[in-house]
């Protein structure tokens, strides 16, 4: 099997002050998929609705 | 294949006349013949349809879109006969994600407080903010709709979060595309799409001169802002390519290979295909079904559904050529269109649709933003200062182990590895949920883990620490009391790390919990202060101080410190007091007594010299990475329970069986779980949105894929404790046994092949089925 490249960024050696400076809203909704404002389910995929 | 959206059009009017609509301005008119209103009967014998569809396809969930005209025209009262109809049709048969979009100008309070009681999430159609807004979407008479559909929206942001759904902004390139991003981020939705406005070949979209992309570089300016921001919104456009890149699901039918499972049901009965292509050609959508004379299956098998291909087949030469077809699948149906070639072309919107997908991939690929500072000299091969962190790999050999089912010491490193940068994202999420409330406690985490990053990590690892912050991170705005944990967690850092430090922090059922550590009584109190010293910490509530030394925890009469299971060669704490350890589908037992640790203690050595002795295959991983275990509560007679959960990395949760080997069962067979969820950690093994079930021999109910692949993941386990169970001198009737063997040997086997053949395994669950299915198969050599 080849090397896997992972969807979890390594955060151990950032500071973690500056962990919550950095844009990763999509990598936290990944690991909690119940997010309030996100469902893993397709939202709609209808194109004239949301 | 099944239809699982619908789009039931409760009116065939609107109150608005946006010039851009397609349902009156396109090539298709057949909405002057239709009822106003969808009749009572319709409403009826389409929901039935809908029951009977989800039956016959054992479907879990159908998506119900009300949509129109303007549903809401339909009012108050036969909107919401419309809903209780289709709940009750839908009863007992499947989950009925219920959804209306409306051009929010009669979006009332009624309205709302109606779909919140029936959980109908609203989205509302905006252009931006009112000079984008005003450019199309006005009254018949001119007047703006600006003011009250913000007003609406304001409304269900504020009011009614649980149901707001989003909101969808058809693309004008006269508009300048950032202040149309911004007005609409302003009503805080949780999703935007943005949609291109209808064109085909015939007739295509409005390009200035001289510039070859200008919905591409509209849509770019907007996702470079989007990122730039941290983005703070869903986009359902650009997560559709990100997703699609990676292997996975789009979420809109305007992007992806996806075959198209949706039907129309417009007003008077008749079963229609996506309304988009309304703009193609009259009567493009029409299927000649209607919900009186027809099922949805005759529906699928209609001339019109029939000859729409999906995935690759179904495009035109270009499109099957082109490097990004994964993620634009030929565009929105409708925008191929072209007379005399039909819809055998690229979209219309093909070299925007190529640029955007292109830029937003090599932007995606760069994530996080660079510029993150690494801390220096800590871990000189992993980044220098100035680079981004890059993201945490697997290394080949250890995936294969893994997909075998076993693993070793260096395995579990590079998952927990995984789970230490997973936790300190989460609890950073929190963080900046809670904001100004968790200040102090924030501030000496950060300070902490400058100069104490062994302690920090020491409590954040502590297996129910991501269980607290993948609750408060569930519970969004509504987590606040919740977030005020994060002050015990940086409390019990302090301590491990023997720092002086003074804090209020948290109660949770009458006690102050420190997590990793133990937890203090504290009465009725809300809250406890606590001082932290070298070895040594005081609570203090109104009324109540206790001062703890930690090498003396037993002159602290009230201090429940957790308690350690050890055997040959291992370690791990029992967790008995931790208030996030109620994340088991089981009943968790309360603080042992004594006696009952002793008797944990005396059968957790015993079961370990099973594991080493007769599973030893299992015994590095489960020695590495199993740090907490979790009394439950025994359910009676012979019945056995365990659990794992998912955010709760490292630990399971069992009830004190009858055996030793039967412990070292329940350690195993759970262990997997916790093996497998950190895999689905690092990266998707399969598609998150595929709704079907399938059967596998252990259960009656059909399941869904991640049950199955859980479930068949444990059992490659429990199989190959069967077989063990097989020999002589093992304690068990080998005839009893071999038949257990058996069963379970080939149950997995069967449910191996169901995976393999589900069609929605990803190149990595591909593989990782494929080091599955060898393992499962080489017991038959035996
Ligand atoms: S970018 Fe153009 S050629 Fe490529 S898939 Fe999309 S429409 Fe077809």
């Amino acid at each position: 099997m080849v090397i896997l490249r992972s969807e979890i960024t390594d955060l151990r050696d950032v500071p973690l002050s500056e962990v919550s400076e950095l844009g990763m809203g999509a990598e936290v909704r990944r690991i909690v998929p119940a997010s309030e404002d996100v469902r893993r389910v397709p939202v709609a995929a209808f194109n004239s609705a949301i | 294949m099944p239809f699982r959206q619908f789009v039931l059009k409760v009116t065939s009017r609107c109150d608005l006349a946006c010039d851009h609509c397609y349902v009156y301005e396109h090539a298709d008119q057949s909405w002057r013949r239709r009822p106003k209103v969808m009749a009572r009967e319709t409403v009826a014998m389409a929901a039935d349809r809908m029951a009977e569809h989800a039956r016959a396809h054992a479907l879990r969930t159908i998506h119900v879109i009300l949509h129109g005209g303007e549903p809401l025209l339909a009012g108050h009262e036969r909107l919401e006969e419309t809903i209780v109809r289709l709940r009750d049709a839908v009863r007992g048969i499947c989950e009925l994600d219920l959804r209306v979009h409306t051009n929010g100008v009669s979006l009332d309070e009624r309205f709302c407080r109606m779909f919140a009681d029936h959980d109908v999430r609203v989205g509302v159609s905006l252009d931006g903010g009112r000079r984008a807004n005003d450019l199309h979407r006005r009254y018949a008479d001119g007047r703006s709709s600006y003011d009250r559909v913000v007003r609406a929206v304001d409304r269900l942001g504020r009011e009614f979060p649980d149901i707001y759904a989003g909101l969808l902004c058809t693309i004008d390139i006269g508009n300048d595309p950032v202040p149309v991003y911004e007005a609409l981020v302003a009503l805080r939705p949780p999703v935007v799409d943005f949609l291109l406005p209808h064109a085909t070949w015939d007739h295509p979209p409005p390009r200035p001169a001289g510039v070859a992309t200008p919905y591409a570089d509209w849509l770019i300016a907007i996702h470079d802002r989007w990122r730039k921001d941290g983005e703070p919104v869903r986009v359902r456009m650009f997560e559709s390519i990100i997703r699609t890149t990676q292997g996975q699901g789009s979420l809109t039918e305007s992007l992806g290979l996806d075959e198209c499972d949706l039907a129309v049901i417009e007003t008077d009965g008749e079963y229609e295909q996506a309304d988009s292509l309304k703009t193609s050609f009259s009567g493009a959508p029409a299927t000649g079904c209607d919900v009186f004379s027809h099922t949805l299956d005759d529906v699928a098998r209609s001339p019109a559904i029939a000859a729409r291909l999906g995935g690759l087949e179904g495009l035109c030469d270009t499109c099957r050529a082109c490097p990004v077809v994964e993620s634009c699948g030929g565009g929105l149906y409708a925008h191929r269109h072209r007379v005399g070639t039909g819809f055998q072309n690229p979209s219309v919107f093909c070299d925007d649709l190529m640029k955007l997908i292109t830029h937003v991939r090599s932007q995606a690929e760069v994530r996080p933003r660079a510029g993150i500072r690494v801390r220096a000299g800590v871990r000189a091969e992993r980044g220098r200062e100035g680079a981004a962190p890059a993201a945490h790999t697997i290394p080949g050999p250890d995936l294969a182990a893994l997909a075998a089912g076993y693993g070793d010491a260096a395995t579990m490193t590079h998952l927990a590895a995984s789970q230490t940068s997973a936790r300190r994202l989460l609890i950073s999420s929190v963080y900046k949920l809670a904001g100004p409330g968790v200040a102090d406690a924030w501030k000496l985490l950060t300070e902490l883990d400058r100069g104490h990053p062994d302690a920090v990590r020491e409590v954040f690892d502590h297996p129910y620490v991501r269980v607290w912050a993948a609750r408060c991170i569930a519970r969004g705005q509504w987590a606040h009391p919740e977030t005020r944990y994060l002050s015990n967690i940086a409390a019990a850092a302090a301590l491990r790390a023997g720092v002086a430090a003074r804090l209020a922090v948290a109660t949770r059922g009458g006690s102050v919990p420190l997590p990793a550590m133990g937890s203090i009584p504290a009465g009725r109190a809300q809250e406890a202060i606590i001082e932290t010293g070298p070895g040594v910490f005081a609570v203090a509530t109104e009324d109540r101080r206790w001062e703890v030394r930690l090498d003396e925890p037993a002159a602290a009469g009230d201090w429940r410190p957790i308690s350690r299971l050890t055997a040959d060669g291992v370690s791990m704490a029992l967790d008995d007091v931790d208030p996030y350890r109620d994340c088991y589908d089981h009943a968790v037992a309360p603080r042992l007594s004594p006696e009952r640790l002793a008797r944990w203690q005396a059968m957790f050595a015993e079961a370990w010299e099973v594991v080493k002795r007769d599973h030893s295959r299992y015994a590095p991983a489960l020695a590495a990475g199993l740090r907490v275990l979790t009394p439950l509560v025994a359910p009676g007679g012979d019945v056995q329970a365990s659990a794992t959960a998912r955010h709760a990395f490292g630990a399971i949760g069992v009830a004190l069986p009858g055996r030793p080997d039967d412990l070292a069962m329940l350690m195993i067979h759970e262990f997997q779980h916790v093996k497998l969820g950190a895999v689905l950690d690092l990266t998707d093994l399969f598609d998150g949105t595929d709704e079907e079930l399938y059967h596998v021999s252990w259960r009656q109910d059909p399941r869904p894929l991640e049950g199955v692949f859980q479930g068949t993941y444990a059992h490659m386990a429990v199989t190959e404790v069967w077989k063990a169970r097989t020999r002589p001198g093992m304690g068990h009737i080998p005839e009893k046994a071999t038949e257990n063997y058996l069963r379970w040997r080939d149950g997995t086997l069967e449910a191996v092949d169901t995976l393999a053949r589900s069609g929605s395994l990803t190149e990595v669950g591909r593989q990782f089925v494929a080091g599955m299915r060898a393992a499962a198969r080489s017991w038959l050599d035996d």
